[in-house]
């Protein structure tokens, strides 16, 4: 890789050309003599994480903690929080506490700049690991998720561990986690395409080996979403339980309802009230592909025009049924 | 109801002259008692899913004092002289060792050894075959072996990695407690794979054999912040298909 030299800090240029070893002695050095060149090269805004986190040993050896900026000051915590001692038994208190000052913006710089170093070491790669799951299940910030998803497909093509962090791509419950995965099907790496017909439940047949196969399955998924998006719940399954676990589900209830299953934050299927149970009671006792169809019938007319769904979704189900293979748009035959 | 043979069997077909432990009169018993008919080709058929599920049982209790020690997959370690550690954190057989005394290094020197509980899940599994199968049979049927989750799985044994909900649960099956709400710092406390021992016990590797409400109060513990949702137990299983392994033999 290249570097525009005016532009990079010194360390960072230092540890990409030279290697990690030479910027630490590099840096122990300007500290004993320059102290403040020292902080201000570590706490310049353009350093990456990776280039502080292999410097953590250097800045405690030179009591420089407490003179780092705040960005500084928290990666440190966060790092020690991360790194902390967790084998075998739980660690009841080990949270990345609110108060500490702007967790968030270091949280973010700590993935932002440290994913393109992703690999550096086993503790390295945890820290951006569990950087991620605390912004999106703390912070609620979906920011990352396309990052987050470049990370499970970089590490998947060169056989890295990457269940952690494909569950924290799920943990955003958002579509567009979906959206993203899709875009894979057209990659032209078979790990990629088997990756992400896994992590989207695609039949293990379908065919990807053209272009043209990728193009038309890509597009097809994307109409799914279309169609499915509001009605689409994650149901919590991981890699750590099951070798093919079904990720995200279309709530059938909620279709046939028209009722947006981010009323219940996407993490399961819609609760229904009494009235909508017994509206539905019929519906339950459908065959699974009788409710798909019927729900896709329901979502489409109520898409179409409101008022004749309102008075359609009172109709027996047999009936319903009927128009909607009749493809009658639910007017009464 | 269990039939074997097309013949339905009663509990009196097992009284007289069956040796069986508590763990497999268990088993019958659920099955026996189970809405759903539960069918053998043979007497012999049934006796190795017995046998098996049981064996399953005897080496979760033994892996449990075997030293082995928890760790998260990125630092996972084992003996060098068995076992490659791959990439993913998981283990590949050697190829100059036998696949039996690679398993059993496991239970024996437990303490060379840090894992997942998904990665000790298989380790049981493997090892319950060996004490079902001769170990000429074991290594014949299993030359290669990983150990990682259920991912990287021998296709005798893919079907544990399949979950599924189930009519009846038994001891040998592969059970999961799912923690929704995890502290997002400590994603290996996201569910905790288990093997049902029977008697309303489990064993998952890390947390010891218990009962699934110590379970389940392990991991509320280990929850996030603002948590809204318990751990529970998931209403599923994963088994290996016992006939499939039976006639390997």
């Amino acid at each position: 890789m290249n570097f525009d030299r005016t532009r990079v800090n010194d360390l960072e240029y230092i540890r990409r050309t030279r290697g990690a070893k030479n910027c630490r002695s590099t840096f122990l050095r300007i500290a004993e003599t320059q102290r403040q060149k020292a902080l201000a090269l570590i706490n310049d805004s353009g350093l990456m994480f990776a280039t502080f986190f292999i410097l953590r040993d250097e800045i405690i050896k030179m009591n420089l903690r407490e003179e780092l900026n705040d960005r500084g000051k928290t990666a440190m915590e966060i790092c020690d929080i991360i790194l902390g001692d967790k084998s075998g038994l739980p660690s009841y208190d080990r949270r990345i506490d609110e108060e500490i000052g702007n967790v968030r913006e270091t949280l973010l710089w700590i993935f932002g700049t440290g994913i393109r170093d992703d690999g550096l070491n086993e503790d390295f790669d945890q820290i951006l690991d569990n950087a991620a799951a605390v912004l999106i299940k703390d912070h609620c910030e979906s920011s990352v998720l396309p990052d987050v998803i470049k990370l499970i497909f970089e590490r998947n093509r060169k056989g890295r561990y990457f269940h952690d962090i494909a569950w924290v791509c799920f943990q955003t419950r958002d579509v567009n986690a979906l959206r993203f995965i899709a875009g894979y099907l057209r990659s032209g790496n078979p790990k990629d395409r088997a990756l992400a017909r896994s992590l989207l439940n695609l039949p293990e047949d379908i065919p990807l080996r053209t272009v043209q196969d990728r193009e038309r399955r890509y597009l097809e998924y994307i109409e799914w979403l279309r169609e499915n998006d509001p009605y689409i719940y994650f149901t919590g399954e991981s890699f750590q339980f099951s070798n093919s676990p079904i990720l995200c589900s279309v709530d059938l209830n909620a279709k046939y309802l028209c009722k947006d299953c981010a009323e219940c934050m996407r993490k399961r299927p819609i609760e229904l009230t009494e009235e909508e149970r017994s509206k539905i009671s019929e519906f339950f006792s459908l065959t699974d592909e009788e409710k798909a169809e019927l729900a896709r019938t329901s979502q489409k007319l109520y898409k179409e025009n409101p008022s004749l769904w309102e008075q359609w979704i009172h109709y027996p189900v047999d009936e319903q049924i009927y128009t909607s293979r009749l493809g009658s748009g639910g007017e009464r035959v | 109801m269990i039939t074997v043979a097309g013949r339905e069997m009663r509990v009196s077909d097992f009284s007289t002259g069956f040796r069986g432990s508590s763990v497999e009169k268990e088993i019958i018993n659920t099955l026996i008692s189970s809405g759903r008919q539960y069918s053998y080709d043979s007497a012999e058929q049934l006796e190795f899913e017995l046998k098996l599920r049981r064996e399953i049982v005897v080496s979760s209790y033994d892996l449990n004092k075997s030293g082995l020690r928890f760790e998260v997959f990125r630092k996972t370690f084992c003996n060098p002289f068995y076992w490659n550690r791959t990439q993913d954190g998981g283990f590949s057989l050697k190829s100059n060792v036998r696949p039996s005394d690679a398993i059993l290094d496991i239970y024996r020197n437990g303490q060379k050894y840090g894992t997942e509980c998904a990665t000790a899940m298989m380790a049981v599994y493997y090892k319950a075959l060996l004490n079902v199968y001769s170990e000429k049979l074991f290594n014949k049927v299993f030359p290669r072996i990983e150990l990682m989750n259920w991912h990287r799985i021998d296709r005798l044994l893919k079907d544990v990695g399949y979950m599924q909900r189930r009519d009846d649960y038994l001891p040998g099956d592969r059970r999961y407690f799912s923690n929704p709400d995890v502290n997002p710092l400590t994603p290996e406390w996201q569910g905790e794979n288990v093997i049902d021992l029977g008697g309303g016990l489990y064993y998952g590797h890390g947390i010891g054999i218990r009962r699934a409400d110590s379970i389940i109060a392990e991991l509320n513990q280990n929850r996030s912040r603002n948590a809204d949702e318990y751990a529970r137990l998931v209403d599923s299983a994963g088994r290996p298909d016992f006939k499939r392994l039976a006639l390997a033999r």
